[in-house]
């Protein structure tokens, strides 16, 4: 029995538009496992990523609950949400986001910082380890611009992880990056889910769909289908990408 | 049509810098008509009151005696002299009682002129027709009004006797009327009059006179200036040399309108600087515009717009925030003006106008809009670095450069270090900021400089202002040769630090009257500036602004006339004093002789020991009673009530006041653009789990060290140009050099205002940071 990490109820988010409400989000019920790689697919406009940062409270839902270790996010103070965000959670957008006037060793380092869980040495040296491990060391000191789409979004995913976060979110990580850094990209979070890391990850990429050990499937704002896979092997990809095929042909992907 | 369409769009987005330049336009319009209404107004008040109580090109105050036929025959000669009249004058011999103290200054009592107008109780205009008086009243010139009141009653000594008038009313008198000018003319009643001049006439004797005639001379070319005016009329006649005192129209319209020159010359360098600060904020709105902007311009020029048409619609936008500030401007400065007005009138003692100053204005406004629209243009020229394409490309993203002044981000100071890199890495986006907190900083260190100045006893003695802490008068001569052993009574109680011993009276060089100061003790009270002091019987010194009017230098050998003798004299040096608006000549007591200087008219002294001079007074009281009368003065060190310093505090608050007033507009206007800028990281450092609160206070802390830089340029200004800039104004009062070196304070305070104002409102302004969500991160 997997443990429950982050848990939905009837959530919901809608939007106010042209005087009336759009429902992005419609009473939806989700479990995220701990140690899973748990995808989100959907169509364009499904919801997929307004639920992803519902989820992980970038976002605050209109209705419904989130439960992280039995609190609800939902109502929870901008401070405690904030604490939350450094301490608990790491996330990785698709378009990267790093502070431009900071260098990545500094983009990754001043979240652990801020956490404060290290010491100023502590997170340097963390920060100096994960810029091997990300294979960016040779530009540690460059400044966003200096560098390629693919070396930001790796900076972004150790930024996510300085602080070794219970659950990893990530929106579409793959979105902008060309075939090679997407590949880069996605074996780094395989790599870091086999280490353990929990993951949920929204994406419409199949490639990267296929890294999952669970797929939801989100239509208008409900999940209505889910996949469960074996741990990703690389020698299986062909028949896992037949198999989650034919499960979104079922679902008129 | 287009043009219109993106300037109404334009305007609907950009309120923020819309209201900002037109609120600060709006105030440099509203203080520049304002004041400009308030000095043309009060000149032409002055110069209409002058005309309708006939003052002439040069009115002299010559004793009966000096007044004769020959002397009138020789005006009448004079063939710089177009007409002249005369008017009779009975001066007060004792002192002179009115509101509860003692008035010090001469009074001449005459008969009301024809064209003298009254004041209305409310004192907002004139009675219709001017009452006559009554016998036992008088009126008072309006300058008078902040000492006595009417139904007051004013008690004369005159050589028979005293005698008790009543204030009926206050009149306008342009001539002497102002509240810097010390002699005053005042109207008692025809019968009152006669009965004073037939009672005072047997105590008339060859060496004193009560008699003086009111003599008025106008010029024959009106083109010739006051000063060879007098000189002329001097050099034929000599009456000026034997008067009691003179004044040409443009020294008594120069007095009279002194102090709303110096204030409101003032404002207006400071509405100057306040234009350079909108300036400065325009250049840095339409960088950052263009920055921000970079995608729509683009698309816009993929559409066809030219940069022609785009710098249009951003001049557009400014100038008619500017225009409509002005128009408001105007209509609030005229309420305005009428209020400073007001104020000024207990000095000038004259009605001002209030008719604005239409053409002075929009003149104003047509420079300030071109200056505007060559900022404009200068800055528009960026835009044709947009190209189309990098609008379809996605825009312009934020690109920073490694700076060499980068400080890594540290761990232990992560707000502060953070606040620096972003300073550091982008230092041209803080320039703006930097100039208009520099010159703010200046403008405030230049006033805390000029409080400072004028703010203490020690510093205005440094300046050629002496102040005693004890006086006596009433001296004979026989116990006026006891003055040494007065002293030793006096040192009894406290030591003395300064001997105040001197005579004012009027002399004539080369025909130009001019105040001679005669010291007892010049070495003790003289404020040399150049040269030596004058030593030697035949040593004058004189103020640099009279050098100048004369176009005399050191060394020069001029002849001093005094009313009977005359005598040669050696410069040795000049000084300052803020007597007479500081020109005049001081020579030692010994020297005043030779031209017929008899006594010392103010014996006082300055005491080491406050209690001790109050002791002393008591005890001279007391050991020489009927013999003289010793008074303690209050001086302090508290000098408030002091015209100059009072001014000094009310334009040191008004600066303090418009700075902070700048410095928010200007604050918000910038950080709000920042704020536009930063709207992306500040999302990231929100997602990073950075609060609200820490990232306000990183905001506040960058400005505040932005501020930082630009006050220490500012100090920086202050140090080198602050009190060049103070003594072109204070030559107006007669001091040509600030004696006091201007502490570390001035700078230090004037910075902390500066810093805490910007750290305050980028606090406030950065509100908007709790607005920002993560979730403007998401792309769906």
């Amino acid at each position: 029995m997997k443990k429950t990490i982050l848990s939905a109820r009837a959530l919901c988010k809608s939007f106010a538009h042209e005087g009336g409400q759009v429902h992005i989000i419609q009473n939806t019920d989700l479990d995220v496992y701990e140690g899973d790689f748990t995808v989100i697919m959907g169509a364009s406009g499904s919801g997929k990523s307004t639920m992803l940062y519902a989820l992980s409270g970038m976002d605050r839902a209109t209705s419904g609950q989130v439960l992280y270790n039995g609190q609800d996010i939902v109502k929870m103070k901008e401070s405690a949400l904030s604490a939350l965000r450094h301490s608990d959670f790491g996330f990785i957008f698709q378009q990267m986001h790093l502070v431009s006037n900071l260098t990545l060793f500094e983009n990754i380092a001043v979240s652990g910082y801020l956490n404060k869980k290290k010491t100023p040495a502590e997170v340097k040296k963390r920060a100096g380890e994960l810029l091997e491990k990300m294979n960016i060391s040779q530009v540690a000191d460059h400044l966003p611009s200096q560098v390629s789409g693919g070396e930001q979004q790796r900076c972004a995913i150790a930024r996510a992880v300085i602080n070794e976060p219970a659950l990893l979110f990530a929106d579409e990580p793959t979105g902008a990056l060309n075939r090679k850094n997407t590949l880069d990209v996605l074996g780094l979070l395989t790599e870091l889910n086999q280490g353990g890391q929990s993951i949920l990850m929204v994406t419409h990429d199949l490639r990267a769909a296929l890294r999952a050990s669970r797929i939801l499937y989100i239509e208008d704002g409900k999940v209505i289908g889910e996949l469960t896979l074996p741990p990703y092997d690389p020698d299986e990809e062909k028949s896992r990408e037949a198999q989650v095929n034919a499960w979104l042909s079922s679902l008129e992907w | 049509m287009e043009i219109i369409t993106l300037l109404k769009a334009g305007i609907k987005s950009k309120k923020g810098s819309f209201i900002s330049t037109l609120l600060l336009t709006l105030l440099i319009v509203t203080i520049a008509a304002a004041v400009l209404g308030v000095r043309g107004n009060m000149f032409d008040a002055v110069d209409e009151a002058d005309d309708s109580l006939g003052v002439g090109d040069l009115n002299v105050y010559v004793a009966n005696t000096f007044y004769t036929d020959r002397m009138k025959q020789s005006i009448k000669d004079c063939a710089a002299v177009k007409s002249f009249n005369d008017c009779d004058s009975v001066m007060n011999y004792g002192k002179v009682y009115m509101g509860g103290s003692e008035y010090s200054n001469t009074l001449f009592f005459g008969k009301a002129d024809d064209g003298i107008r009254l004041y209305n109780s409310a004192a907002d205009g004139y009675e219709s027709s001017v009452t006559p008086l009554k016998s036992g009243e008088l009126y008072l010139p309006f300058g008078l009004s902040e000492i006595a009141k009417t139904g007051d009653e004013v008690k004369v000594e005159f050589v028979d006797k005293s005698r008790t008038f009543k204030v009926a009313g206050f009149v306008c008198e342009p001539m002497i009327g102002a509240q810097f000018i010390g002699w005053k003319r005042v109207y008692i009643s025809d019968a009152d009059y006669d009965a004073l001049s037939a009672e005072v006439a047997p105590y008339e004797s060859d060496t004193f006179t009560s008699y003086i005639k009111l003599v008025r001379i106008f010029k024959a070319d009106s083109g010739q200036s006051d000063l060879l005016f007098q000189r002329d009329v001097n050099k034929a006649t000599g009456i000026v040399t034997k008067s009691v005192g003179s004044t040409t129209r443009a020294e008594s319209q120069n007095y009279t309108t002194l102090l709303g020159n110096i204030t409101t010359g003032v404002m207006l360098g400071f509405v100057l600087l306040l234009f350079v600060i909108v300036l400065v904020m325009i250049a840095h709105g339409i960088k950052t515009e263009i920055d921000t902007d970079h995608t729509d311009l683009g698309v816009l020029k993929s559409q066809g717009f030219t940069n022609k048409a785009l710098t249009r619609v951003i001049a557009l936008r400014y100038l008619s925030a500017q225009l409509a500030a002005a128009v408001i401007g105007v209509l609030v400065s005229y309420p305005l003006e009428r209020f400073i007005s007001g104020i000024y009138m207990t000095n000038t003692g004259i009605l001002p106008k209030n008719s604005p100053p239409f053409l002075q204005v929009g003149a104003l406004v047509a420079v300030m809009l071109l200056l505007s629209a060559l900022m404009i243009l200068l800055m528009t020229r960026r835009l044709a670095r947009i190209s189309p394409v990098t609008a379809i490309s996605g825009g312009k993203g934020e690109v920073y450069f490694s700076s060499r002044l980068a400080m890594p981000v540290s761990g232990k100071a992560l707000m502060p270090s953070i606040a620096v890199r972003c300073i550091t890495s982008d230092i041209k986006r803080y320039i703006g900021l930097i100039l208009i907190t520099a010159l703010l900083a200046f403008f405030v260190v230049t006033a805390n400089i000029m409080s400072g100045a004028l703010d203490t006893r020690r510093s205005l003695e440094a300046m050629g202002t002496s102040f005693a802490d004890l006086q006596v008068s009433g001296l004979d001569e026989e116990t006026f040769s006891k003055l040494d052993e007065i002293e030793e009574e006096i040192q009894k109680h406290s030591e003395i630090e300064k001997h105040i011993h001197f005579s004012h009276y009027y002399v004539s060089i080369d025909g130009v009257q001019i105040l001679c100061i005669a010291d007892m003790y010049p070495e003790e009270s003289v404020a040399l500036l150049r040269g030596r002091l004058a030593r030697y019987d035949n040593e004058i010194i004189i103020t640099e602004l009279a050098a100048e009017q004369l176009g005399l230098k050191i060394g020069d050998e001029v002849m001093v006339s005094g009313k009977r003798k005359e005598s040669r004299y050696i410069i040795t040096g000049t000084f300052q004093t803020m007597s007479d608006a500081g020109i005049a000549i001081e020579m030692p007591f010994a020297s005043a002789k030779k031209i017929g200087l008899k006594n010392v008219s103010v014996l006082s002294w300055s005491l080491a020991d406050e209690q001790g001079a109050k002791a002393a007074a008591k005890a001279l009281n007391e050991k020489y009673e009927g013999k003289l009368k010793a008074v303690y003065i209050d001086v302090g060190e508290d000098l408030y009530n002091d015209t100059m310093l009072f001014t000094a505090r009310v334009m040191k608050i008004m600066v303090y006041v418009f700075s902070g007033v700048f410095a928010l507009v200007s604050v918000i206007m910038v950080c709000t653009k920042a704020f536009l800028q930063e709207r992306t990281d500040i999302g990231i450092y929100k997602a990073l789990g950075f609060t609200s609160l820490r990232l306000r206070t990183q905001f506040a802390l960058r400005y505040f060290l932005v501020s930082l830089i630009g006050s220490a340029l500012g100090g920086l200004m202050g140090r080198l140009f602050s009190l060049k800039v103070l003594e072109l104004i204070f030559r107006l009062f007669g001091i040509c050099k600030l004696k006091n070196t201007p502490s570390a304070l001035s700078y230090i305070y004037a910075a902390l205002f500066i810093c805490g104002c910007v750290a305050a409102f980028s606090f406030l302004a950065s509100r908007r940071v709790k607005r920002v969500e993560v979730r403007e991160l998401i792309v769906e």
